[in-house]
């Protein structure tokens, strides 16, 4: 009877959170002259008819490290990126070298390979996290479109490898339709790990896709 | 009636020892055919010394010689253990208190004896089989075989340092198994390296030579790929559970070689002494 003893109290020791966590659903990324500003969309429980409604919070900084920390000094719980399904990006961030950003969301241990990450076209990443008031609703759009063909699928543990391999990589793009609903808006494509053009050929910041 | 230790159990609890090596070994090209080859070497090797076992057990000397060895891959276990532990899940306890507690744990399983550790071994490296099998065909789909790549020049060095791992505590085990068990120890090895190689083909397919480069823990990491739709999203756990399991059978099975220098009153070494008297 000692070994199902030992094997219960080490099973114990794997389950269970002992502090209360905030756990983050997607987040934006956006960059005004040297300084990033981090919106985290938080998943929030705490309504009569405990329906898990959004909650949006910013931190800004000079790097992601500096970003997350700043970020977690602001929320209530312990930052919690395990669920965080998708990473926006504006256009300013993308025009800048990815592959660090991608390394360090790759290493960083709470983070998932199977992080989304997408560019925002002619607009702010967090105007275009903030349009939708539906948690996850950002993550079904861009598996659905993955899963059509409609969309690269290009979860974070590709767009590292393919950074690594040629600095070559192809991103979806998103953007803010005229009724602000959130829409695919083609194919970001990157060359030296910088954001190069678009694939329906609008320009970066002209918004001539269709 | 004389405990036996039975083949099955035998082969099983030498199949921990490359299923223990998963979760720690880098990924990459090589490492496929390093995991393979690495494992080959030590299920021939310790063929050999389970034949040696019975003259090696004459001697106390030698006795004594071995228990010291087993301190090596033991403390080794325990603090990677305990390292992987820290860096994963509990990130704010202090490392000294979680290789106590595996410790604990290791010295609880080894007074039970080594028979009766190598009976444990047989559902633990059933279970770990199963989810290592069942992560590889989750991520199936998603595997990218560009990413493979033929043996080069590193092979050998990476060969090395799988082995560094792995051999001392297969010959450890191997000279203190109390009967002629050679084939057992052989299969059990072959077998476990069988799926060492697997699952580090199946990271390195999946995520990249470079992103499996980044990451510390390359196999536990891609587990976390591997997800029933929305149940089970994070499959890492699912993964690396077993995994600590054959570890800590290993461990149990090490600390047996030393707690038989100390007392006769656990394992089949005693009892096969008995015998002989």
């Amino acid at each position: 009877m000692k070994l199902p003893g030992i094997l219960l109290l080490l099973s114990l020791l794997l389950c269970g959170c002992a502090r209360e966590v905030s756990p983050v659903s997607a987040l934006a990324l956006d960059r005004t002259d040297d300084v990033y500003r981090l919106t985290a969309e938080v998943v929030r429980q705490d309504s009569l008819d405990d329906a898990a409604s959004p909650a949006y919070l910013s931190a800004t900084g000079r790097d992601l490290p500096e970003l997350l920390t700043n970020l977690s000094n602001i929320l209530p719980g312990d930052l919690y990126l395990s669920h965080a399904q998708v990473l926006l990006i504006s256009e300013s961030v993308a025009e800048e070298s990815i592959l660090p950003l991608a390394d360090y969301l790759c290493t960083e241990n709470d983070v998932r390979l199977s992080l989304r990450v997408a560019v925002v076209r002619d607009g702010a990443a967090t105007d275009l996290l903030q349009a939708d008031d539906e948690i996850y609703a950002l993550s079904e759009l861009l598996d659905r479109a993955a899963q059509e063909g409609t969309l690269p699928d290009m979860p974070l543990y590709r767009v590292s490898e393919v950074l690594h391999a040629d600095g070559t990589a192809i991103l979806p793009a998103l953007h803010l339709d005229e009724f602000g609903q959130t829409a695919p808006a083609g194919t970001a494509v990157f060359a030296n790990e910088r954001l190069s053009c678009f694939l329906d050929g609008g320009e970066i910041g002209g918004g001539a896709h269709a | 009636m004389r405990e036996r230790l039975f083949p099955r159990w035998g082969a099983a609890l030498f199949a921990l020892l490359p299923l223990s090596e998963i979760l720690y070994t880098t990924a990459g090209t090589q490492t496929v055919y390093a995991a393979a080859l690495a494992s080959l070497i030590c299920a021939l090797i310790c063929a050999g010394g389970a034949r040696l076992a019975p003259i090696w057990q004459r001697s106390r000397a030698l006795q004594w010689l071995l228990a010291l060895f087993a301190l090596w891959p033991l403390t080794s276990s325990l603090a990677r253990m305990g390292v992987f532990l820290r860096s994963t899940v509990f990130s704010s306890r202090p490392l000294w208190s979680l290789i106590l507690l595996l410790t604990v744990c290791t010295m609880l399983a080894a007074t039970s004896g080594l028979n009766r550790c190598a009976m444990w071994a047989l559902p633990v490296a059933w279970l770990a089989g199963v989810i290592v099998i069942l992560s590889g065909i989750l991520t199936v789909s998603q595997l990218q075989p560009m990413h493979w790549g033929m043996p080069d020049a590193t092979l050998p060095r990476e060969t090395g340092r799988i082995l560094l791992r792995l051999l001392p505590a297969s010959l450890v085990l191997s000279l203190s198994l109390p009967e002629r068990l050679s084939g057992a120890a052989a299969r059990g090895l072959a077998t476990g390296g069988a799926l060492f190689a697997l699952i580090s083909l199946r990271t390195t397919l999946l995520l990249g030579v470079h992103t499996a480069a980044l990451l510390p823990y390359p196999n536990f990491s891609a587990a976390g790929l591997a997800a029933i739709g929305d149940f089970a999203r994070h499959g890492e756990v699912f993964f690396a559970v077993p995994l600590l399991l054959c570890e800590l059978g290993r461990c149990a099975a090490l600390a047996c070689v030393l707690l038989l220098l100390f007392s006769h009153s656990y394992g089949v070494l005693r009892l096969s002494r008995r015998a002989k008297q």
